[in-house]
Order: C-alpha cells, then sequence, then structure tokens
C-alpha cells in the first residue's frame, strides 16, 4: 500500500475572463464565454450556474459558439480554470441580466425592483405573477429585445506573492494504491487505486468524477508503462501503433473516486478539479511498490525491467 | 473559501448539454469544417534531430498537378515576426535556417486533396547538414556540448513577484531559469538531524488526444480567419497578428468542440503555417495532422528532480533545497511557465523553516515540451511525495502519520488566503494574544497578511 499527496494552485495564476449573458424574449439565454468545450463539461458547467441565477430550467440556457470577433476574452481553456474563474464571469454577467430585468419590469409595474423576483421568466410580486414574454412584446414591439449581462473577474495582482499573484484556490488531492509486485517478472499490477479531490462544491458531481478518473488513468499509464522514448535524437515509439496508453484492461481491480466538498472561491463554493487526478498518482504506486517489495523506484515508467533491475540492486 | 463542508447547491444529475449530439455523432469538430473552395496541406518534416538546412528545392512538387502553394522557411523568414512561443519566443513557423528535432516543420503543401499534398511532400528535395544532436539533458548541460541556438532569441522572461529569479537563457542550452529562497535553507539544513538527497526521473509522454491537430484559415483581404481547435482562442488571436503584422481585430478565430486537448492544444503550434499557406494559394486551407504527427508536436516534460531534505529526528520537516530540471525539448513552447510552476509546488502541503528551490529548462533537440494535464505539478509531486515516503520509511516513521505531523494547517480567516498563507496567518494569530482561532488581532492579520506572499511558495 502506498499513500500520496497531490497539490497544486489552480484556476491560473492572477487569471482573468469576461462572459456575456443574453436573454432572448422568450426567456432563453445565450451564455457567451470562451471556456472551450474540450470535454471537461464547460458547455454544462457554466450554463448550469447561469440557469441557476436565472431561475430558468437547465434546457433553456445554451452555451454559444465561440468566436473571437463576439465571445468576450478568455485567458485559455487551461488550468482547471473553466468553472471557478470563467464561471465567475459568467455568474457576475447572469447577476448583471437579472438585475436589468427586475429593473424593466419595475418600470412596467410602476415599482421597485426589490419588491420583485424573477422566476421560471415570470416576475412574481406579492401573490401576483407577471409573465415577462408578453410584458416585452408590448413594451418594445418589433422583435423583441435582449437583456445583455457583463461580468468579469481578475484575480489580483501581488507583487508580494512569488508568482505576482495569490494562489486562487489549491487543487489538493489523495492518492491511495495498492500493488502486486511478481518479483520473476517484475510485473507491477495496481490492485486497488483510490483518488480523492477537492470540488469545492461540484456544479456536476457527474462531470467532477470524470474527470479525476480519466486523469488518474493517464496518469496511471505513465506510471506503468507509458513513455514516448528516444534513441539518441530519435524517436523509437511515435506512431500509434507503438506508442502504448492505457486500455480498459490496465483498470485497477478496484478503482474509486471520492469527492469532496470543502468549499472554494468559484461560483456557488466551486473549484476547478480537471487536473487533480494527475497528481499524485506516480508517487502513491512508487510508495506502494517499496511497501511491497522493500524496494524503491525513483524513475517512471515503472516497467517490468526497472522493478527487476532495482531489485538485484537492492539484493 | 475554507467554510464548513456543506452540499452544493447542485444536487440533481443532468444530462450534458453537449452530450446528446455528441452520443449521436451529430456533434460538430474543427476536424468537420469545410469551406467552398478549401485546400488541404501536408507538412514535411525533419528527418533528423539536428541539422543546417542547405537547401530546399520544391521545382519538382510544384510542378505535381493539384498542388497549388508551397510555404518553407524562406516564407516564413519574410514574415514581420515569425517566431512564437510563451515569453520565450525561438520557435520559427517553419525551420528557417536549422531543424532542432525529429519532425520539425521544413515546408507545407497546399493541394486539391491531402493524397496530392502528401505526393508533393515526397518531391520536395531538402538537403541538410547533419549536427551533433542533444538527446539528454545531461548531453546538453554537458561541456563543449553542441548548441541548439547560436543565439539570444527574442523575448522576455516571465515577470514574476518580488525576490524571485526568473532568467531567460542564462546558460548554453537553458531556455530558462526561475529560483526562490525563503529563509536560509543551508543554514537549517546543516542544524538538521538528518538530510537527505533523492534524485528523481520523470519521463515523456504525449497527449495522445483523439481529435487530431486541425486547422482551417482563411484569408479575406486584411482579414485573417481561423477555425482551430486550439484550446486558447484568444491567445492564438494575438500571436497571429503579431507573426503577420496585421491589427488584432482583423483576426477572428472560431472554436467548437474539441476532441480532447489535456493542454496539447494549449498556444499556438502549427496555426501560423495554416494562414501562411492560405495566404499564398489565395484559397482556404485545412491542415489536419495524423496522429503519428501529434506525437511530434508536444510532449509533457520530462526531468530530473534532485531534493535535498531535512528533518528532526523526531520527524519534524526542516527545510528543502531542489533543484530541477526540466527538459523542454527544442523549442519554448509553455517551458519555461512549466518551470515556473514546478518549481513553485516542489516544496508540497508541508511546513518548512526555509526552502531553496532551483528550476531550469533545458533545451534538448527532442519534440517541444508545453503544458499537460498537471503542468509541472505531476513532476513536482512524483518527487516530492517519493520522497516524503522515503524518508518516513528511513526514520521508521509510519508514512502517514509522518505526512500528518508536517502538513500544513487548515483553515483561517482569509477568503482568498492560500492554503500556505492561512497556515500562516493561523501560526501569526496563535502567537498574538486574545487571538480568535479565525480572526487574531488585526496587526496579526496584517503580519500575516505581510507574511502571506512568501507562505504562498510553500504551494
Amino acid at each position: 500500500m502506498g499513500l500520496s499527496i497531490g497539490i497544486k494552485d489552480g484556476g491560473g495564476t492572477a487569471n482573468h475572463a469576461q462572459a456575456l449573458v443574453k436573454l432572448l424574449a422568450s426567456g432563453r439565454a445565450i451564455v457567451n464565454a470562451a471556456a472551450v468545450e474540450i470535454g471537461q463539461g464547460a458547455t454544462t458547467a457554466l450554463s448550469r450556474i447561469a440557469a441557476k441565477i436565472l431561475r430558468l430550467p437547465l434546457d433553456w440556457v445554451r452555451y454559444g459558439a465561440i468566436d473571437t470577433d463576439h465571445t468576450p476574452l478568455d485567458n485559455g481553456t487551461h488550468a482547471s480554470c473553466g468553472t471557478a474563474v470563467t464561471g465567475i464571469a459568467v455568474m457576475h454577467a447572469a447577476t448583471d441580466v437579472c438585475r436589468q430585468i427586475l429593473e424593466f419590469a419595475a418600470e412596467r409595474l410602476g415599482c421597485t425592483p426589490d419588491e420583485l423576483l424573477l422566476d421560471n421568466w415570470t416576475i412574481r410580486r406579492g401573490n401576483y405573477a407577471h409573465p415577462l414574454e408578453p410584458m416585452i412584446a408590448g413594451h418594445f414591439g418589433g422583435a423583441g429585445f435582449e437583456f445583455i449581462g457583463r461580468g468579469m473577474i481578475k484575480v489580483p495582482n501581488d507583487p508580494r506573492a512569488p508568482l505576482g499573484a495569490q494562489s486562487f484556490f489549491w487543487m489538493p488531492s489523495w492518492v491511495g494504491a495498492e500493488v502486486e509486485v511478481d518479483r520473476e517478472t517484475g510485473n507491477v499490477r495496481v490492485l486497488q487505486l483510490v483518488v480523492g479531490a477537492d470540488a469545492g462544491r461540484s456544479v456536476n458531481s457527474v462531470a467532477c468524477r470524470g474527470q479525476i478518473e480519466g486523469a488518474a488513468l493517464q496518469a496511471l499509464g505513465q506510471s506503468l508503462f507509458e513513455e514516448l522514448r528516444y534513441e539518441g535524437g530519435e524517436p523509437v515509439n511515435a506512431t500509434p501503433l507503438d506508442y502504448r496508453v492505457p486500455h480498459a484492461v490496465d483498470l485497477p481491480d478496484r478503482y474509486e473516486v471520492v469527492i469532496f466538498e470543502h468549499g472554494g472561491p468559484g461560483p456557488f463554493g466551486a473549484k476547478g478539479i480537471g487536473e487533480a487526478g494527475m497528481l499524485g498518482v506516480a508517487s502513491a504506486i512508487a510508495n506502494a511498490i517499496h511497501d511491497a517489495i522493500g524496494v524503491r523506484l525513483t524513475e517512471i515508467p515503472f516497467t517490468p525491467e526497472r522493478v527487476l533491475a532495482a531489485t538485484q540492486a537492492s539484493s | 473559501m475554507m467554510s464548513e463542508v456543506c452540499a452544493s447547491v447542485f444536487q440533481s444529475r443532468v444530462t450534458p448539454l453537449d452530450g446528446p449530439d455528441k452520443i449521436t455523432g451529430a456533434a460538430r469538430f474543427t476536424f468537420d469544417v469545410t469551406l467552398p473552395g478549401m485546400l488541404h496541406a501536408k507538412v514535411l518534416r525533419s528527418p533528423h534531430p539536428h541539422a543546417r538546412i542547405v537547401a530546399i528545392d520544391t521545382s519538382r512538387a510544384e510542378a505535381l498537378p493539384g498542388v497549388v502553394a508551397i510555404v518553407t522557411g524562406a516564407d516564413a523568414i519574410k514574415l514581420p515576426d515569425p517566431y512564437y512561443g510563451v515569453a520565450i519566443r525561438d520557435q520559427p513557423v517553419l525551420a528557417i535556417d536549422k531543424v532542432r528535432y525529429f519532425g520539425d516543420m521544413v515546408a507545407a503543401v497546399a493541394a486539391v486533396d491531402e493524397e496530392t499534398a502528401y505526393r508533393a511532400l515526397a518531391l520536395i528535395d531538402a538537403q541538410y547538414d547533419l549536427l551533433q544532436p542533444v538527446a539528454t539533458i545531461e548531453e546538453a548541460l554537458a561541456d563543449g556540448a553542441p548548441l541548439l541556438f547560436d543565439a539570444p532569441v527574442p523575448g522576455a522572461p516571465i515577470k514574476l513577484g518580488d525576490g524571485v529569479i526568473s532568467l531567460k537563457e542564462p546558460r548554453p542550452n537553458v531556455l530558462y531559469e526561475f529560483g526562490y529562497a525563503k529563509g536560509d535553507a543551508d543554514a537549517v539544513l546543516t542544524r538538521s538531524d538528518h538530510v537527505f538527497e533523492d534524485r528523481f526521473r520523470f519521463s515523456r509522454i504525449n497527449h495522445f488526444h483523439l481529435e487530431p491537430y486541425v486547422n482551417v484559415a482563411r484569408v479575406t483581404g486584411e482579414q485573417i480567419e481561423l477555425w482551430s481547435c486550439n484550446q486558447d482562442p484568444f491567445v492564438l488571436r494575438d500571436d497571429i497578428a503579431r507573426i503577420f503584422g496585421r491589427p488584432t481585430n482583423n483576426i477572428r478565430v472560431n472554436a467548437s468542440y474539441v476532441g480532447g486537448g489535456f493542454g496539447g492544444k494549449s498556444f499556438c503550434k502549427m496555426e501560423p503555417v495554416v494562414v501562411l499557406l492560405a495566404m499564398k494559394a489565395g484559397r482556404p486551407v485545412r491542415l489536419c495532422l495524423s496522429l503519428d504527427e501529434g506525437l511530434l508536436t508536444l510532449t509533457k516534460h520530462a526531468g530530473v528532480l534532485t531534493l535535498r531534505t531535512g528533518v528532526t529526528k523526531d520527524g519534524r520537516l526542516t527545510a528543502r533545497k531542489s533543484e530541477i530540471q526540466l527538459d523542454g525539448g527544442a523549442y519554448s513552447d509553455a517551458s519555461a511557465l512549466t518551470v515556473v510552476k514546478t518549481g513553485y509546488r516542489i516544496t508540497g502541503p508541508y511546513r518548512w523553516d526555509a526552502v531553496a528551490t532551483r528550476a531550469y529548462a533545458v533545451r534538448t533537440n527532442t519534440v517541444p515540451a508545453g503544458s499537460f494535464r498537471g503542468f509541472g505539478g505531476t513532476q513536482a509531486s512524483f518527487a516530492s511525495e517519493s520522497q516524503i515516503d522515503m524518508i518516513a520509511r528511513r526514520l521508521g516513521i509510519d508514512p502517514y502519520d509522518f505526512r500528518r505531523k508536517n502538513l500544513l494547517a487548515i483553515g483561517g480567516p482569509f477568503s482568498r488566503a492560500t492554503a500556505a498563507s492561512t497556515a500562516t496567518s493561523r501560526a501569526v494569530s496563535m502567537r498574538s494574544s486574545n487571538a480568535s482561532a479565525i480572526g487574531g488581532s488585526r496587526g496579526a492579520r496584517r503580519k500575516a497578511t505581510r507574511r502571506a506572499a512568501w507562505g504562498s511558495a510553500l504551494g
């Protein structure tokens, strides 16, 4: 058995992002932000944040196409910043558009915005409900109107910090590995892998789990066999046929992901989680190998050749 | 930030909004983009790890029916700024005078279809003068090692906080150096009951995203449009504007669904080649790399990490001196930033009296290394957490207890403080009289804020 703790600063350094939320007369919304959907779930997470604030069904929200002529600026889809950093910009944009709608409705209804509540594209004032669609059509006519909310975030610079800014959030992970080592062949088999990470408060728990599972499996491959190898200046396995990545058969017999929710600076307490699963896997496996056979491997991947060589060197 | 544990407001499971389209195959990726009159491009790559380019003859390829445009370093050199890279810009749009790794981009062809473009590549005659390659960090740093670059390259060191060392090209074959220190690590190590030095080697892997690198470029008058699989459309927009000398508002980058990136699609790579071809051809151009070429485009940093760690006989960590060498490969890409982050994270989530870190990106004649999920954090965690475990076992302490004893404390009043600085603030609070567990006196808070700058280095 081996343990490991991974930690990295998350969200980028002194990062910033901008977002727009467009609310159409029909109550359908478009979120415009430049966190690219790379399979991590930015589309759903950012739409869900907007839907929550606008009190709309999730399927009334669409994540807009990204082009740099129209989409507000984002520093890029990396550093696990989509939910926590871009998400804050989306949250502010949704809050801004909400305020505009309440002001518009207050003017129509001859009251103050704080008497009103937006819910399911209806304005509620005490016991009365005023659907917004006819209210907008009645006032604007024509093609109706779009309310456009703006939001941004800038993580403050701090020249006293080594990186020039305080870490926006910390991305810890905890790994436990149980291995079986074949002393004759040097083969390492991971029987059990448990990976924990802190989502702050998850915006989409299934996606969080997927992120940790995927990252940890990527790290498992690098720990045991995956490597782009060179002989001199020439790569020897730089084709998909020869380059070995983890397959389904490489999954540990027992593979468990634990999501903690300890709060974070993102929307509704969220944190980024996309990289966390990568961090501690290699060391947990090295530590488990040491625990199993009393031999320390200090070079990844822990191939059978290296395990045998290390065993022979120590005996 | 460290509020009480409670449930997320998002309790229910939802169908991902992009799920149904992806499951049914209806989702459109950049791979699917086609434009009227679009040509297809292929790239000629260096078969040598290190060589001077003597001559490139494209005449036979140009004569092949269906070939519309060919570009080489001779076209790249005429660009307003033909180099890219994060902070340090040493990678030419196409190899200009030298090739620096097996797979370096030498020429590109735009033709009516991919088959014709491939045929044209075979007709390009590139002559090289072979140079001695440096394949590893050790070879690159050896006395008299061949140099990848003969002169300083464009760019500037990364701007960091006070008291941190950030140097561009400090030594031959060293792209970048990062350093920081808190306290006097040498003095603390001398006073420590035990000092352990261990060295760790980290391997090179590829991102292996299943959607290949794919870009479509269209140039219309002054406007340049890109449909790109890049993870960072705005960063790419600015690079394209700088390289081609166009106002930024004339560059439009479109992003679709990306079929996996893991950092491999961060920052500028082959996109300028596609724009250059579209410009020369006067037609839209699509370049879709093969997975083989993906393996020759970017990797995660291999590295050698040497940690010297002090500990008292009862198992309290005292100081850590780290020397980190990451293999940046042939070109800068995001190596400087990765080195900063590896160096920053090498001390792990523990308390120290003093730390001193030096981290380098070393140039070798291998595939450039750059962003990869974890961004230096996996290299740091592997070395640090292996050594923590080794020290515990050497001292006969349970590795779990050893970690618990040395972990940074969590909790504290600073809503956006780092874990390290909240731990610092708590320590300061407890020292001041009548300090509450979460607040402390105003003076203590101010002191803690001042110390937070250093404290955060412990992340």
